[in-house]
């Protein structure tokens, strides 16, 4: 497998999903040799390791890692800014110079010959890479075991970018696509987009939902911003693709509606600067919160605080951040533009542009008790029922519909 | 048999911000495009099949209706040809008309005052429109219990409908005339929820070991019931022919020619349920103490009254009541009585909703959550124009 590692922090959910994947087929008694990006963004070095041998799942499970600068969410431009600021960190040794691109598309290379390099040392039935980065090592895999490739999309870049002006990796996903002898989609909004910008035959394109981890309870008591005022919640990357902008203007109405409410827009991202002069535009200074970067362990305190957790997202090509929210018992409203609405059924769904129905929903929810407690309840019992283990199970299908002699051990 | 024949007036999205902007609850075009659907595929349809049969079999094929209050409204407004045809039935003097709650409403449960107007007002218009007036009673979605068939026998009614619900029966056969627990005159009849759900919900069904189920077949199960048994209540929703079971079933050959398969046997004959009241002399006592009904595996009322949303829906509405009524307002009390209807309740159910089995099929909304939302944003704007006038009131 080619995949992301843990994030230490919330850049998006591919390396999560790589993770609770992994662990999940290793559970199910599939054995995984893990060739990992590792650059400057990870948990410190080993740490996978040891979740592995925490999950007891370490004897399943050999892990390489590859140095490299780049990440999952990376484009051109940010990989740019992190090589030079490595190259000034470490003032410029000519090994560093000598070990990244610089280029992203170099360094895109630099990782596929490192990790073709480590396939020919093992042994395996099937590659299965998890997004664009990855391709390229993937693809020199198979053409030199000619096993089997899976392909796993999370997100196109036709999508993050909502055209197709990126062409040279969109060249690298065709590539993919083309040599892949099973694409996995995590939603049928990914299926459809794929099916419908690249070329690609429909027939190998199959779709296995994303899961929820399941988090522990919490030990502390949610903190209150307000005795009296019902707090509604965004978290995610403040990017363009979130809806953050819908959010707001959907504050704004209900903010007239209801004075007593507080808005917390969680996370950080390009939009962030632009997000907070909107709401100070819109006179909601004295309404909104931006706490920023939020870690993991922050989490349980952000859903337990809010009396509504809100994804406008304008494109989600899943979107785990809602199964969390119920996970927590905070009731959910999504956009129908996301995946994991494919999944739901006990959370409110709009159309993210439809700023006035957001506005309608989150008020119903904050002044209808019933209703917010009936879709904190089934919304809970809705995401547990969302495990890993079901996603593993068809993904560990699709290897046996590959290489159908491997024996489970 | 008897045929149950309903449709609400389904509510629009209504949202917070329409409060106080303006009070038009009701989906019009919505309901007038659902009836005119409806009328092509069953009602109209099946009221031509039936009378052609009652012609045909010369008073050896006869059936009961229970049609609702919202229904009829519906057709004198949007379609008072597709009435007619059910006027037409009930001229041919085969065809006896049941008392119901003209909302179809659960107000047995909530407001007793409510229920008898609404079943007064019900009786009324059956003698308005088909010249009789009606002396066997069903409620909504057969909620029954012994003491709502005390209270219809006080009523006056000879007769009632309940589900012939295994848990009351036990051993003993639905295929008899019971009498309610506690009552005194009053005879029930019990559905064969088997033989009824044969047509009703299997009929279409490929999975069934039985599919297709041919009039002949049919004809020696209700035969075979012969000597255990007086009479076989066929009860059903009438948007079983042509709207549940779509006409390429086969479900109006089938009932084309089931009746001549039945009335082949000496011994079967079709009646009326008032019919079947003068004839059987009761058999045995039926016991509901709890409530029951004709919904789902359950058997109660968890379709309607089952979730937190639904309790608090109702009891809002019923909250209203009495004011409502004192402000003796006409259009106030006509919004308030077509809220309701129980289909607005059932909505809201959460049972089985992940599932996206019957429930999704019937409902108007999304999901059940945006029912509920809908129907509380009206009660709130209904609660607004009460107190708007009674404000008015006061100053005057």
């Amino acid at each position: 497998m080619l995949g992301w590692e843990f994030p230490p922090y919330f850049a998006g959910g591919i390396g999560v999903v790589c993770y609770h994947l992994t662990k999940a087929l290793a559970q199910r008694g599939e054995e995984i040799t893990y060739i990992m990006p590792f650059g400057p963004r990870n948990i410190q070095k080993g740490n996978l390791s040891k979740l592995l041998v925490a999950e007891r799942i370490a004897p399943h499970v050999r892990v390489h890692t590859v140095h490299t600068q780049m990440h999952a969410y990376m484009n051109a431009h940010e990989y740019k800014n992190q090589y030079t600021s490595t190259m000034l960190e470490d003032t410029g040794t000519e090994s560093n110079k000598q070990l990244y691109g610089k280029d992203l598309m170099q360094e895109v290379h630099n990782f596929a010959h490192r990790a073709t390099a480590i396939a020919d040392h093992e042994e395996f039935d099937i590659i299965h890479c998890h997004d664009w980065m990855t391709i390229p090592a993937a693809v020199w895999i198979k053409q030199r075991s000619h096993k089997p490739l899976i392909v796993h999309v999370h997100n196109t870049i036709y999508d993050r970018y909502l055209s197709g002006s990126n062409k040279v990796e969109y060249d690298i996903e065709q590539l993919g696509l083309r040599h892949a002898d099973k694409v996995v989609c995590v939603s049928h909004y990914v299926r459809n987009n794929l099916l419908a910008n690249y070329d690609v035959d429909p027939q190998k394109v199959v779709v296995v939902h994303n899961a929820m981890e399941q988090l522990s309870p919490s030990q502390q008591p949610a903190p209150r911003i307000s005795s009296t005022d019902k707090i509604v919640l965004f978290a995610g990357r403040i990017t363009a693709q979130k809806g953050p902008e819908y959010f707001i203007r959907a504050a704004r109405l209900v903010a007239d509606h209801d004075p007593n409410v507080k808005f917390v827009m969680a996370g950080s991202g390009d939009m962030l600067h632009r997000m907070i002069e909107l709401a100070a535009d819109l006179g909601l200074a004295d309404k909104f919160l931006f706490p920023g970067y939020y870690a993991r362990s922050d989490v349980d305190k952000l859903f337990g605080m809010a009396d509504v957790f809100v994804m406008p997202s304008v494109s989600e090509p899943f979107g785990i951040v809602p199964l969390e929210a119920m996970s927590k018992g905070t009731p959910t409203i999504i956009s129908k533009q996301s995946g994991v609405s494919e999944v739901l059924s006990h959370v409110l769904k709009v159309d993210f542009w439809d700023v006035e129905e957001l506005a309608e929903k989150i008020l119903a929810v904050l002044k209808y008790e019933e209703l917010h407690n009936l879709l904190s309840e089934h919304g809970n019992w809705e995401a547990k029922l969302l495990t890993w283990d079901k996603s593993a199970e068809q993904i560990s299908a699709i290897y046996r519909s590959l290489h159908p002699l491997t024996v489970i051990h | 048999m008897y045929f149950q024949v309903h449709q609400p007036h389904r509510l629009k999205r209504y949202g917070m911000f329409e409060i106080g902007v303006h009070s038009d609850y009701f989906d019009h075009s919505l309901n007038e495009e659902i009836l005119h659907k409806v009328s092509r595929k069953c009602y109209v349809p099946t009221n031509k099949l039936l009378l052609k049969l009652i012609n045909e079999h010369q008073g050896d094929f006869k059936f009961s209706f229970s049609v609702t209050g919202t229904l009829l409204d519906q057709l004198e407004e949007f379609a008072p040809d597709v009435l007619e045809t059910f006027k037409d039935l009930a001229r041919t003097g085969h065809v006896e008309f049941l008392a119901e709650t003209y909302y179809h409403s659960l107000s047995y449960l909530y407001s007793k005052e409510e229920f008898q107007e609404q079943v007064t007002r019900h009786s009324q218009r059956m003698q308005e429109l088909f010249g009789q007036t009606p002396k066997v009673f069903r409620n909504t979605e057969l909620i029954f219990n012994n003491e709502l068939a005390k209270h219809i026998e006080e009523l006056g009614f000879l007769g009632i409908l309940a589900e012939g619900a295994d848990h009351l029966l036990g051993w003993r056969s639905p295929n008899f005339m019971y009498r309610p627990a506690s009552t005194s005159s009053i005879k029930v009849l019990l559905k064969n929820y088997k033989l009824s759900d044969d047509i009703a919900f299997r009929f279409s069904n490929k999975g069934w070991e039985e599919h297709p189920l041919s009039a002949e077949k049919y004809a020696q199960w209700i035969n075979s019931a012969n000597g255990n048994g007086e009479l076989i209540n066929l009860f059903m929703d009438y948007e079983t022919f042509g709207e549940h079971q779509w006409e390429d079933t086969g479900i109006f050959q089938f009932l084309e020619h089931m009746p001549r398969a039945v009335l082949e046997h000496p011994h079967n004959d079709f009646i009326t349920v008032s019919e079947a009241i003068e004839r059987y002399d009761v058999r045995g006592e039926y016991d509901a103490h709890n409530f029951i009904s004709w919904a789902d595996m359950e058997r109660d009322l968890s379709a309607w009254l089952g979730n937190n949303m639904q309790h608090a829906s109702i009891q809002a509405l019923y909250r209203l009541e009495r004011r409502v009524k004192e402000l003796q307002d006409e259009s106030l009390i006509n919004d308030w009585r077509k809220l309701t209807t129980s289909d607005h309740f059932y909505y809201m159910c959460t049972k089985w909703f992940a599932d996206g089995d019957v429930h999704k099929y019937f409902n108007a909304y999304d999901s059940p959550y945006e029912g509920f939302i809908a129907f509380m944003n009206v009660i709130h704007d209904l609660e607004r124009r009460v107190k708007e006038r009674e404000q008015e009131l006061v100053t005057a």
